[in-house]
């Protein structure tokens, strides 16, 4: 069975083509990815498709995620690559999805109820699903979910202390995302390090180009995680603000003339790493100008309060595992690539016995597991790229392993 | 003579000091009772100073004590428009204190003053603004609780206060990272609404909470006070409850409660950990209760790992709970309120200068 995996990001889109024989073993046939989806920075988008031993890097605009699927589908087709089958990661299935499920009509009117839950992704995930039935449309589609990786968080990490009648109406409590993503991670991690998943203990914080989020494992399994209700709390990110008082959005609401919508937007599109630095949404792009006098401050300010919140949540996670910690790993694309931030948030936690070795970092590879910790570290940090098309697949498999 | 007065969700607080001890103290319910209780006092007494305990002033006061003139009472009340939570009860206090003791010295007692010189990426939200240092940030509370605390671990032992984490175990707690003194963050946020859970406030949570209840048309003024009011111990039980009571409930229903609070105490202690570098010293500010003492001991036994040494025996007299030799040392300071503000009051400077000039003046 020949499974594409469609994953949209805030701001990418990754695809890849799987060869998955009897639900297990996996070839990759195609990968690519569409970067910088919808960006307003100083760079431009493209898209590269990785093929046979080529590498086709095409710059061009990319305005949504909708026709980042169609140049990927495209291309697919165009090479005469067979698609049996195709997973879609969907972020947020708030109490109508808890777990992974073939798309049918009904299903497709439960995702547009989801829509505003997740109103940065789901809406993306939608469109991505539209266009990929309407170009492939006599084969299964399937929704893999995020946020039902987190459902081992205990009461005291995801019950939000507020009154009963509103908990029950509206559903609030923490989610948590990047599921699949974590999922590979724990997946990867107890062979990286030799240890069983069952005694594994570790931070990871997955920092993607756009969203960002880190997670704490006790014994193998999340016990808190740094997004919450919505994928907007949290870290900083590219464009949104993660954690900020309540307070200040009922301050907007009354005092600015602005609605629900007009606030969410702000929050969601405006904020973050672009609402600090007024330029860009990028990290890189903002590392890059830190040293340029034209907007040198605010790139300052947006790379140490993203610095400051990373560390802030590693620190309390730290604690909540009482120091007993195996790994620190960073994941995802500016995890894995962008050693000044790995080395940032390093440094200042020696007291938990976190010390990296700067030339092994600064060396690390974005394609492969890197150790990172200098030897006298007693936890170990890894740089792992991670895979959730890969997770997708394979849950395909599962799900579909009785049809093809 | 010197009336202190402040307000929190128990109602008006008042206090009158002579020299080093408490005269009267007490609570009145609104702010008529208040103007009774005032008017009272001042036909018995001969109060000379009336000091007001301001958590908030936003940027308009920069001491912790200052004298209350009508152009920083006028500044003060600007930076109070852009939180609903933000002291507005304590205009109310200044204008009836002005009106009855319209002879006496007025004097501000500001909590976030503690914090101006905060570093920005401490206190800066995430949100556009044109100015970084604009309305949005965080303005810290209970500064001059956790100052006393500060200097009194500096008087004790001045080695531990370079990297020092301050926890205010209270119906409000908060918690700060002090380096050398001086906050570099805090849990306490824009409002009263963000950091840590409190007896009625929700504390920090996903803002997509507020837009879902505004989208469901939920008025601001309904959502700030199921937030601010309805929500903390309180969304447990319905019902008030010191922290005292909370800690030492056996209700099944505020076991939860007890362990969100317990455990985000704890994750705020490893953020300022992080910030900090490490930590030498942990103060727990608290009531002088025995239960309270014992929670704190709770608490800091899941810091142990850090390499803290427990001490076997009770807290000493200077509230040490930590072994002599412990390579980090905890304390646990009692607190009372009145005796820290009425204690400023010895060390600020303008007031010296006017008791040498022998006069007493009215601000308004």
């Amino acid at each position: 069975m020949q499974i594409l995996v469609f994953n949209g990001g805030s701001s990418s889109l990754s695809y890849k083509v799987f060869d998955l024989q009897n639900g297990q073993k996996v070839n990759l046939l195609l990968k690519g990815k569409a970067y910088r989806v919808g960006v307003k920075g100083t760079e431009a988008s493209y898209i590269e498709n990785k093929w046979n031993g080529n590498i086709d890097k095409e710059i061009v605009d990319i305005p949504d995620h909708r026709s980042a699927a169609r140049m990927a589908a495209d291309f697919i087709v165009s090479r005469g690559i067979r698609v049996d089958a195709i997973g879609h990661r969907f972020v947020h299935g708030g109490d109508h999805f808890k777990r992974s499920l073939i798309i049918d009509n009904d299903i497709l009117l439960k995702i547009k109820e989801c829509l505003p839950l997740a109103p940065l992704h789901n809406p993306i995930s939608y469109s991505i699903i539209q266009e990929a039935m309407s170009g492939f449309k006599d084969i299964p589609h399937y929704l893999v979910i995020d946020s039902a990786f987190h459902s081992t968080i205990e009461p005291k990490a995801y019950h939000y202390p507020l009154p009963v009648k509103v908990i029950e109406r509206f559903k609030f409590r923490k989610f948590g995302f990047h599921g699949i993503s974590y999922s590979y991670i724990c997946d990867q991690m107890p062979k990286l390090i030799n240890i069983a998943s069952e005694k594994l203990n570790m931070i990871v914080c997955h920092l993607g180009t756009g969203g960002a989020s880190v997670m704490a494992v006790k014994n193998g399994v999340s016990v808190d995680t740094s997004m919450g209700f919505s994928p907007n709390s949290g870290l900083i990110m590219s464009t949104r603000s993660g954690d900020i008082d309540p307070a200040i959005l009922l301050y907007l609401a009354k005092n600015s003339g602005m609605g629900p919508a007009e606030i969410e937007a702000i929050l969601n599109n405006k904020s973050g790493l672009q609402g600090i630095s007024g330029f860009s949404s990028d990290i890189t792009d903002i590392i890059s100008h830190m040293n340029d006098e034209a907007v040198e401050e605010r790139a300052k300010l947006a790379f140490e309060m993203y610095i400051h919140r990373l560390k802030s949540y590693i620190g309390s996670y730290i604690m909540i595992l009482q120091g007993r910690l195996n790994a620190l790993v960073f994941t995802d694309d500016v995890g894995v690539g962008n050693p000044l931030i790995r080395e940032k948030v390093c440094e200042p936690l020696a007291w938990a016995g976190i010390k990296i070795d700067k030339v092994k970092n600064n060396e690390a590879k974005n394609d492969r597991a890197t150790f990172l910790q200098s030897p006298l570290s007693k936890v170990d940090i890894v740089s792992v790229p991670t895979d959730e098309e890969l997770m997708i697949c394979l849950e395909g498999g599962n799900l579909l392993g009785g049809k093809q | 003579m010197i009336l202190l007065l402040d307000s929190d969700k128990e109602g008006f607080n008042y206090c009158l000091r002579d020299s080093n001890k408490t005269v009267k103290q007490g609570t009145e319910q609104n702010i008529n009772y208040l103007k009774g209780k005032l008017n009272t006092l001042n036909k018995t007494y001969e109060i000379l100073t009336v000091g007001y305990l301001v958590q908030d002033c936003g940027r308009s006061v920069r001491q912790p004590v200052s004298e209350l003139n009508s152009s920083l009472l006028e500044n003060v009340e600007k930076d109070m428009r852009f939180g609903p939570s933000r002291d507005l009860p304590m205009k109310k206090v200044v204008n009836l204190g002005n009106m009855i003791f319209g002879n006496s010295r007025h004097l501000i007692f500001c909590g976030s003053a503690f914090y101006l010189n905060m570093p920005l990426s401490a206190i800066a939200y995430a949100i556009p603004s044109e100015d970084p240092q604009g309305v949005f940030m965080r303005s810290g509370r209970n500064g001059i609780i956790h100052e006393w605390a500060s200097n009194k671990l500096t008087a004790i032992d001045g080695s531990k206060a370079g990297k020092c984490i301050s926890i205010f175990l209270s119906e409000r707690t908060d918690v700060v990272a002090l380096k050398n003194g001086k906050p570099v963050t805090t849990t306490h946020g824009f409002s009263d609404l963000d950091g840590i859970m409190s007896q009625t406030g929700c504390g920090s949570i996903d803002t997509s909470i507020v837009l879902q209840m505004l989208s469901c048309g939920y008025s601001v003024e309904l959502i700030y006070q199921v937030l601010s009011e309805e929500s903390g111990f309180k969304s447990f039980l319905d019902k008030k409850l010191r922290l005292v009571d909370l800690i030492t409930s056996k209700d099944e229903n505020l076991i939860l409660a007890k362990d969100i609070l317990f455990y985000q105490i704890i994750k705020a202690i490893g953020s300022c950990c992080a910030i900090l570098e490490g930590v030498d010293s942990i103060i727990f500010i608290g009531e002088d209760k025995e239960i309270m003492r014992d929670w704190a001991y709770v608490l800091l036994r899941q810091l142990e790992f850090l390499g803290l040494k427990m001490c076997n025996n009770n807290i000493d007299y200077q509230g040490l709970m930590t072994a002599a030799d412990s390579p980090i040392q905890a304390h646990y300071f009692n607190f009372d309120k009145w005796s820290v503000l009425a204690s400023l009051l010895k060390k600020a400077p303008f007031l010296k200068k006017h008791a040498a000039l022998g006069k007493e003046t009215n601000m308004f």
